[in-house]
Order: C-alpha cells, then structure tokens, then sequence
C-alpha cells in the first residue's frame, strides 16, 4: 500500500492536569478503513478519540487529517474539515424531535460524494423513520444510539470516530450496530471504533491498535490479532 | 393607602403586568445567555441600565423626529447595547472558557462597576426624566380609574416578545443551535459549529433584550444609578422560578414578580422587601428546579475547585505565616491608629472570606447570601451587648451561635439544591434576613442601626484590639484548616467531587452539606462578632447583597483550590478597596478594571497563579 493515510497519529501525549492520560500513541487509518481501538476500560481509547477530535487538548505529537495538521484546531475546525464525532454516552440532544437533533449535525457535502439525507438515513436505521417528530430522550438506549450515529453522518463526514456503540445495548441491537457500520464502509466511510466487545469487533474491523493505559502495545490486521491468542489473552483479560 | 374596590384591584393587577414586561426582557435575555454559555451574568442589569440611559439621550437627540424619533431611540439603544454585550463576551468572557464557572461571574461584578462609574462620568448623579412615548401618551378610564395607554402597551409587549422569542428559537436555525447548545454545547462544536460565534450572537440577543427593557422605562420612571442590581435581583429570582432555561416560566414567574409586588405595596407595606424572596424561597423549596424548570440531562458538574488538590501547608508557607503573624502583632509598637484599625478589620475579613470558602471550595456550594450570616453574628453580638447586657466575651460567642443557628434553617433549605440553583436559594434567604433587619425596627434598629457596640475597656484601644481580633482569627483559620483534613473534611469534599460515590460508600451526603453550611455560618458569624465590636456599630448593610458579593470576590480572586486563598484575597480586595475608596473618585472603575485584569491574567486566583509558577520553575516541563 502506497497511498497516504488518511488519518495519522503521531506520538500523540494527553494530560488531564497533571496526571498524563496518553504516552505517545502512534497509529494510522487508510481511507476506507475501520481500524478498531481496542482494551479496558481507562486504557485511553475515548481519550484517543476526543484528542483526534479536538475536545481534549494535546500536550505532545501531532494528529494529521489528510495531510493537514490538526493537532491544535477546535472541534468544530475539524469538524468542518470532514471528521464525525460519535460520543460513547450517546448525548443526543433529550429535548429536541429527532429530525431537529439530526438538523444540528447537517453541513453541506464536499468532494463530489452523495449527501447525506434524512431519507437515507431512515433507510439505513429504519427505526429512526418511525419517530422523527418524537422527543429523542423518548427514544429506547439502541435508537439513541443509531441517532448519534445518524447525527454525526448528516455532516457528511469522511472520517467518523466512533466510542464505545455497542457499550450497554442489547445483543440483537449490536447485531444492527455492526450490520450499519458495514453499510457504511461500502459507502467508502473511513471508522475509528473504540470498542471493548471483541466479537463486534472482529465483524467489523480490518485493524486492531490496542491500548493499555495509555500506550499503544500492538497494531495489526484483525486477522493475525484473532490468531494469536497471547494478545487474545492478554486483551481478554478484561478486569 | 387606598381603599379596596375592585377597580383598585384591577388596576394594581394592570400595573404589576406592566412592570413584568420589562422584568420579563431582562430575565428572558439572562436566561438565554445562562443556558447557553453558561455565564451568570450579574452584568445583566447594568446592560438593563444603559438601555435606559442611551435610550435617554438617543430620544432627546431625536426628539425632532416626534413618534419616529422615540422609537428609533428605543430601538437603536436595544442594538447599542446589544454591542457592548459582544464586546462584553469577546473581550472578557472569551477568554475564561475554559476557567472555572464562577470566574466568569467574578469578571461580570467587574463589568458592573465598570459601568456604574462609566454611568456616573457620562450622565451624572441626578435622576433623569425620560420622554413620554409618542401616541401613547393618553389615558384609559378602566371603571372609575384613569389608567395610562403606555402601560397598557407595555402589558401587550411581555407576550408579544414571548411569541417572538418562541418563534425564533422554534422556526430557525438560530434557535435550534441555542436549543440544542443549551444542553450539550460541547457536542454542538463537534458537529461542527463555531461556538465562538454562537456564544457572541446569544450575548448579542441577551443584551439586546435587556437593552430593550431599559429603554421601554424610559415614560415609566426616571432614570437613574441604582437600576442595575435592584433590576438583576429580581430577573435572578424570576429565572430561578420560572425555571432555568423555560421561556414561558419565566414570563409566568415575572407575572408573579410584578404582582405580587404590585398588591405588596397595596397590602403589606412593611414586608413588601420580604414578599419576593418568601415567594421564591418557597417556590425552590417545592419545586427545587423552578416552575417550568427540568434537571439538564447532560449537566455535567465541574467542581470549582478544578483538579487542584489540597495539600498541607508547606515549611515555606508555615514561616511566612509565622512571620506575617509576628508582625501584625508587633503592629501596636510601630504603626499608626489608621494601619492597625485596617489590619484588623482585613484580618476580619479574611475569617468571613474563609468561612464562605469552606462552604464553596470545600462544599462546591458557592453561596449568593453568605453575608447574612456575617450580618446575624453582628447582630447578635450587639443585641447580647446592648439588649442581655451581656460581658463582651460572651457577645462574641452569642455571635457564632446565632449565626449557625440561621445557618441550620437555611441550610436545611439549601443544600437540598445545587449550583446555581442553591445560590439563588441562599441569596434568596439572605434577601430575607436583610429585610428583617431593615424592616422590623423594633429590634434592629432598621436603617438607623445599633450604635454604641463598644468594645470591653481592657481591649478599647486600637492596638488591643487588633491582638485580639488576631488571635481569634489565627484560631479561626487554624480550625478551619483542621475541619479540611479531618474526616469531616474529607466526607465534605467528597460530596462536592462525587455526590453518588460518596453516597454509595456511606457518606450522608445531604447532612454532610448541612453540618458544612452550619460551620461555614457560624465562622462567618464570628467575623461578624468581632466586625461589630470593630466599627462600634451593626447596620443592615452587613447582610447586604453587596457585602456576599464582597465574600465571593475575595475567595475568588485569592483563588478557590487553596486553603490560603481567601485570606490573600481579603487582604488584597479589602485593602484594595479601603484605599482606593479613600482616595479616588472612580475607585470602583478601577476596582472593576483590578478584577478583570486579575481574573484574566490569574484565572485561577492569586494562589492558582503563585501555585502555577512555584510548580514551573520545580519542574519547567510541566504544562501550564
């Protein structure tokens, strides 16, 4: 592979005051690419994600999108730029209908893709059509999750990171979850996921960057990281 | 007093709607700017003030141009002011983003005596009469009453602007970001909006309502120095009791407001300074998150204290206190009448300072009212003197009694609600015991006070006196210190950081809070003790709103994560103001302008900032 990476993480350092969070992570994501942040819980996977997102200051490293160095930009900089933000504790908007929750999130396209629309999106979350005009805090935990989702994809991002989706939904729903999320690699969308459920992981992603506290112990194609039961073990062995 | 016929009635009922509506432009425009920035703007009112002011002069400019002319002026002082509220937001509060949320609310108090003094140079001291409103400038006769169209006009204006305002944040895409960055403005930047812009156009809209409602006085009554706070109470309290964030409560709750003020002057002319605060006290006891109110969701508790630990006094910091208090005990020795009456009375306030950050540093309740305990300890202390003719020792500790024992009931009151709500709540007791002592003359003396509140002959000279108040405040701050970091202390802090946690590992979070508030009211009661024995007298102003505000700029500037804060903060605000007050006309200008540059250079206080530097020069690779 030649091409460019869509997303590199260069030695990337995060303290929250004065304890440090993040010890030089590095990895990459190709365009097109799911590449799953794995490991415990505190291992330093949302905090990876805020910091490519920009809500959580770097203190070292560099984050570059595209070619372009984001480290120091606001959020909604990068958001602009084509990144997607989908939070772990889903955060939807609780008092707005959840076609007004999906019109925050909407920007317009750009680079020639075909855009994002509530009709879309009803089609690849099919219970989000049944309820457009209800309170989003009415919704059940998985259609909120699918909502957050659906949000960030109304900015029509080309990168989406997403935290923790099947964390505390019902195993039919994370069913849904990776079966969207496949979806939307053919739509050539390029996922970070951080993610503690092995199984939904292997469904989904191409690579594997496991965390633990806060340093990077072992990149890979999802393949070899499914074969190799020492990392299995030691991935497993979650507290 | 005027007889009770229906008319009577209705026409007071007529003038308490037409005073909701201005009531209601402010508070709506406060509310908008709180829910979406988060900011307590207590410049609110001063915004409120100079609409009124440019409205005076714009109208009077352009007076030739009849019914245009007047509501060109009305409109273009909404607008001015609804630039300085931006410059308001970009200057300052930009900045403080990402301080601790009380920082922002310290930087508006310094906004507020900016503007008084700002006021004061540009129109003077005097009241000044407005223009009547072109066209509407009849009256009415509503059974056997004259009634003036003006006011009929104004009660049309609060629903008006309600409908306008719903529409707005229903119908646009304006009003969908406010909605939506009122619950989670973080998640609003990452879907890729500039909060930056979002935040300036909000403090444009606030302040352009405000504007609005100042101007609309203009007919109604004369302008003058002291709309600011009065009108910034009172759009508090109807916030607070509509519900934060609830347009239409807050119409409701400005109804409420006005009327009840209106028949308040009607049929309890003694307790009308009561009325509003009883009404809210009750409203929050009820109904803790206001009429119309909900809990956010996604409220996210930051503790103000930030991720500062406190840590127990260094050896350098033992000797500097050491030596500091040797010599303020040598002070009788060398130093003037003058300089040893400031020392004590700073000394004083470093006990108040301190016991109002016990409450806020250590408890995460930041307290709007604290001075009323400070004013209750004066109170006692002269009452037991003047009334029990009690010995002057046993005055000083009926003070701290008396002023836990407010503590208890408020507290119960209290430490039910949190941030902003439960500030709203003290201020609100606070208001009431203010009241009382203004109002119940009997006993307090109303606005006279009580004089002769002498100190015992063997500590009746300045010098005695300074070693007493010293020795009871280095006693004070030692307790205060050991309460920090004894179990007490550590359950204390822990319901501040992690109300649940604390719960689940068998803390009484709810009694911890309520035994906090109790110290924290009997310490503040002491300083009040010693305050009345130091000035020989005790007024109402002891509890005045001003004085709480006092106690929170001192804590905040001296800086909330450490225990010496508050005292390097009363030291540096009082003396501040005692000299600024004594020797320049625009001292509270400048004491605005101190705050502003302290809260933006040293957003995490004095001690934040002799903190930050000691930990870079140990460690240069620390990041700020």
């Amino acid at each position: 592979m030649t091409q460019a990476p869509m997303l590199s993480v260069e030695t990337l350092d995060v303290h929250y005051g004065r304890a440090k969070i993040l010890h030089g992570v590095s990895f990459e994501a190709r365009s097109g690419e799911i590449v799953a942040l794995a490991g415990r819980n505190g291992a330093g996977k949302s905090t990876t994600l805020k910091a490519i997102m920009g809500l959580v200051p770097a203190s070292g490293g560099h984050i570059v999108f595209e070619g372009k160095d984001i480290t120091r930009l606001e959020a909604f900089h990068i958001a602009r730029m084509g990144v997607g933000f989908v939070p772990e504790d889903r955060r939807i908007f609780t008092e707005l209908t959840v076609a007004e929750n999906l019109a925050v999130g909407a920007r317009p396209v750009t680079g020639g893709r075909e855009p994002w629309s509530v009709e879309r999106l009803v089609a690849l979350f099919p219970n989000l059509g049944r309820s457009l005009h209800r309170l989003a805090g009415h919704l059940s935990g998985g259609e909120q999750q699918m909502l957050t989702i659906a949000r960030t994809l109304m900015g029509n991002p080309r990168l989406i990171l997403v935290d923790e989706p099947s964390e505390g939904l019902a195993p039919v729903i994370i069913e849904e979850m990776a079966r969207a999320l496949l979806e939307l690699k053919r739509e050539k969308l390029t996922m970070i996921v951080s993610e503690q459920n092995l199984n939904f992981l292997s469904a989904i992603a191409d690579g594997v960057v496991l965390l633990e506290r806060g340093v990077v112990r072992h990149i890979g194609p999802m393949s070899t990281f499914l074969a190799d039961e020492s990392l299995r073990a030691r991935y497993l062995a979650l507290s | 007093m005027t007889a009770l016929t229906p008319d009577t009635l209705l026409i007071q009922a007529l003038n308490g709607l037409a005073s909701a509506s201005s009531l209601f432009l402010v508070a709506a425009g406060l509310s908008i700017i709180f829910g979406v920035t988060r900011v307590v703007n207590f410049a609110h009112g001063s915004l409120y003030m100079l609409g009124a002011y440019i409205g005076w002069s714009l109208t009077r400019h352009l007076a030739s141009f009849g019914a245009f002319g007047f509501w060109g002026g009305v409109f273009g002082a909404a607008l001015l002011v609804g630039i300085i509220g931006v410059l308001i937001e970009m200057l300052i509060l930009r900045r403080l983003r990402r301080a601790p949320e009380l920082y922002p609310l310290l930087a508006t108090f310094g906004v507020v005596l900016i503007v008084q003094d700002v006021t004061l140079a540009v129109w003077g001291p005097e009241d000044l009469l407005g223009p009547r409103a072109p066209g509407l400038t009849g009256f009415v006769t509503i059974f056997a009453s004259r009634f003036p169209v003006y006011e009929l006009f104004l009660i049309a204006v609060g629903p008006l602007l309600l409908t306008a305002l719903w529409l707005l944040f229903r119908r646009t895409r304006f009003g969908l970001l406010v909605r939506a960055a009122t619950q989670d403005r973080e998640m609003v930047a990452a879907l890729g909006v500039d909060e930056r812009r979002l935040f300036s156009s909000v403090f444009f809209l606030g302040a352009a309502l405000a504007g609005l409602g100042g101007a609309l006085q203009l007919p109604r009554e004369a302008v003058n120095l002291n709309m600011d706070v009065s009108v910034v109470v009172e759009a508090f309290v109807v916030v607070v009791v509509g519900g934060l964030g609830s347009l239409f409560g807050a119409y409701i709750a400005a109804v409420l407001v006005g009327i009840i003020q209106a028949f308040g002057i009607l049929f309890l002319p003694k307790v009308t300074l009561v009325l509003i605060f009883l009404v809210m006290g009750v409203v929050l006891a009820v109904r803790p998150y206001g009429l119309f109110g909900r809990v956010a969701a996604s409220e996210r508790q930051r503790s103000p204290a930030g991720d500062r630990v406190l840590r127990p006094l260094s050896v350098t910091a033992r000797v500097l206190f050491g030596f500091t208090i040797l010599v303020i005990a040598s002070m009788p020795l060398f130093a003037g009448d003058y300089a040893i009456g400031l020392i004590a009375e700073l000394l004083i306030l470093a006990v108040f300072a301190a016991s109002l950050h016990f409450l806020m540093g250590l408890g995460g309740m930041a307290s709007f009212g604290h001075a009323a305990f400070f004013g209750i300890g004066a109170y006692g202390a002269a009452l037991a003197l003047k009334v029990l003719q009690w010995p002057m020792a046993a005055c000083l500790l009926a003070a701290p009694f008396a002023a836990a024992l407010a503590g208890l009931l408020a507290g119960w009151l209290c430490v039910r609600l949190s941030g902003v709500y439960l500030a709203m709540l003290s201020l609100a007791v606070a208001q009431i015991a203010w009241a009382a002592s203004f109002q119940w003359v009997e006993v307090t003396g109303g606005d006279n006070g009580l004089l002769g509140v002498w100190p015992a002959a063997s500590v009746a000279s300045r010098g005695a006196f300074l070693l007493l108040t010293l020795v009871v405040t280095v006693a004070t701050l030692a307790a205060l210190r050991v309460a920090a970091f004894s179990p007490f202390g550590y359950a204390f802090r822990a319901a501040r950081d992690a109300p649940r946690r604390a719960e689940a590992s068998g803390i009484d979070v709810r009694a911890t809070q309520w035994a906090g508030f109790v110290i924290a009211a009997g310490f503040a009661g002491i300083a009040g003790g010693l305050y009345a024995f130091a000035k020989g007298s005790v007024f109402p102003t002891y509890l005045a709103i001003d004085k709480s505000v006092d106690g929170l700029i001192m804590v905040l500037l001296g800086g909330i994560g450490s225990l010496t804060g508050p005292i390097v903060g009363a030291f540096a605000f009082g003396g501040l103001e005692a000299e600024l007050m004594a020797s320049v006309a625009f001292w509270r200008a400048i004491l605005g302008f101190v705050i502003l540059a302290l809260v933006l250079v040293a957003p995490s206080g004095i001690m934040g900032l002799f903190g930050t530097w000691f930990r870079k020069a140990r460690n240069p690779a620390l990041p700020a």
